[in-house]
């Protein structure tokens, strides 16, 4: 559950960051080094408390034009001094204010260390607002809360397979931007660029039109027939055997550029094809668990309401059961070290004799547990009996 | 069936976290995101027979609007990549 978690909140922050990413640049924060536009710098209101005040050109024969590392930025003073020097009411006390030495001369020089300390003091503004959002994240209470939300989230998605179809659902899943955005809008105050308009006016139109022609009913199938679906259902066999081979292919591609890549002669495209195979095959694996999970939906629905599919489970979960039980059990005896077994057993007993006494009646009581399995429910005092008087000679001996 | 979503749960969620250290996050989230739509409706519509009672229009409709869909994820990409 905790890795999930991780991945799900990950996946959030990359995504809110990557929308939020273009509208921090739009707003002239990202660092005083880039092109700053005066709609931008007017976006920043001056605060009344910070006093304002008014660099002077390096250059007094250059007018409004600033030399910063030697290349040339066209820069509007009255667009970028006024929010500096607001949104710093109290570093800017360590720069010259025209309003203290009124009489002073400001050579060039001056100029340019005073523009290389506004340049440091936003960069420093710029790395404390970061890390106050950074730190916000360890809030312990909006942590608990996110997890709850994204919890009962994620049950609830769970919990809709059960009610549309699934290549619906899949569709909608294109709404989680849209809703970034609003987020990014109404909470963290950010301009919504023309581009993220488009992209979210284009998503709402294909979740619409997906809606309206998309199928709509909710058949629920029982787990035989979800069974009979995958020996019946021929476009599916294609479909399974298309999808592993090219899932074979997008492996072996993906690890061949990767290798050319890593030897440094890097084939042609490597920096689009690895990311797009590595992309397509974990898509593979992954919209699996999206059947599988809308058939374990059906599943509980039906035995929610009283047509007990888990019965069935029995017999397809046994030979799983059976399955990873020889594993772990034909594996153990690598592990043990005789030495830190009694000496007395160790050496009448081999450790896999002693594992397979132990063995022995837990999957008796596993595979007949009525909590889980029902299989109680018919058995008589009789087959009791000899289900508990079974294993005890075994056990005794 | 239990076991299948489990493997495959754990399959996609482990690739997603390497892909978040070893790519762009900016760049492989949307790309994630668009191929697991992508392969959930064309898996699920074959597997539970969703598309068999689709008419021409509804197919034109249907395959138009998640093409709407994928545009618009990409126009919500960052068009700046950085490389693996």
């Amino acid at each position: 559950m905790i890795p999930f978690l991780r991945a799900r909140f990950l996946t959030m922050f990359v995504v809110l960051r990557c929308l939020l990413g273009n509208n921090l640049q739009s707003l002239g924060l990202q660092g005083i080094t880039e092109p700053i536009s005066g709609d931008a710098a007017n976006d920043v209101k001056p605060s009344s408390k910070a006093p304002t005040s008014t660099l002077p050109s390096p250059n007094p024969n250059e007018g409004n034009r600033g030399v910063v590392a030697g290349a040339s930025v066209d820069r509007s003073l009255d667009s970028i001094q006024q929010p500096t020097f607001a949104a710093l009411p109290v570093k800017s006390a360590g720069l010259p204010q025209p309003g203290n030495s009124p009489n002073k001369v400001i050579d060039g020089r001056d100029s340019h260390r005073m523009y290389d300390k506004t340049v440091a003091l936003i960069d420093e503004e710029n790395f404390e607002e970061t890390h106050k959002q950074k730190t916000s994240m360890h809030n312990p209470r909006l942590f608990y809360l996110g997890t709850a939300l994204f919890v009962s989230g994620s049950l609830l998605t769970f919990a809709s397979f059960g009610f549309a179809a699934q290549s619906l659902l899949a569709s909608l899943e294109g709404v989680q931007f849209v809703s970034n955005v609003v987020f990014a809008k109404l909470i963290r105050k950010q301009p919504v660029t023309l581009p993220v308009l488009l992209g979210v006016s284009m998503i709402v139109l294909g979740v619409a039109t997906v809606v309206l022609v998309g199928d709509h009913s909710s058949e629920v199938y029982s787990v035989r027939h979800l069974t009979r679906l995958y020996v019946e259902n021929h476009a599916y066999q294609v479909f399974l055997v298309v999808a592993g081979g090219s899932a074979v292919v997008l492996r072996y591609t993906e690890r061949a550029y990767s290798k050319r890549a890593a030897q440094g002669r890097p084939w042609p495209y490597s920096s689009t094809v690895i990311p797009v195979t590595y992309a397509a095959f974990s898509a593979i694996f992954g919209t699996q668990s999206v059947v599988q999970a809308k058939c374990l939906m059906m599943a509980l629905s039906l035995t929610a309401n009283g047509d007990n599919q888990v019965r069935v489970f029995t017999s397809e979960t046994r030979l799983f059961r059976v399955a990873s039980l020889e594993a772990f059990y034909s594996r153990m005896p690598a592990t043990i070290n005789p030495n830190l077994l009694p000496r007395s057993v160790s050496r009448h007993i081999a450790s896999k004799d002693l594992l397979l006494i132990s063995f022995l009646p837990f999957p008796s009581i596993s595979n007949a547990c009525p909590l889980f399995f029902f299989e109680f429910s018919s058995t008589t005092a009789s087959c009791m009996r000899c289900l508990v008087g079974g294993p005890s000679p075994a056990m005794c001996g | 069936m239990l076991g299948w979503w489990a493997v495959s749960g754990y399959v996609w969620l482990n690739r997603m976290g390497k892909a978040l250290k070893r790519f762009d996050p900016m760049f492989i989230i949307p790309l994630l995101q668009v191929d697991f739509i992508l392969l959930a409706i064309v898996s699920g519509g074959i597997y539970f027979q969703e598309f068999d009672g689709f008419r021409f229009q509804e197919a034109a409709g249907f395959v138009s609007g998640v093409l709407f869909v994928c545009g618009g994820l990409y126009c919500l990409a960052p068009k700046q990549v950085r490389p693996s």
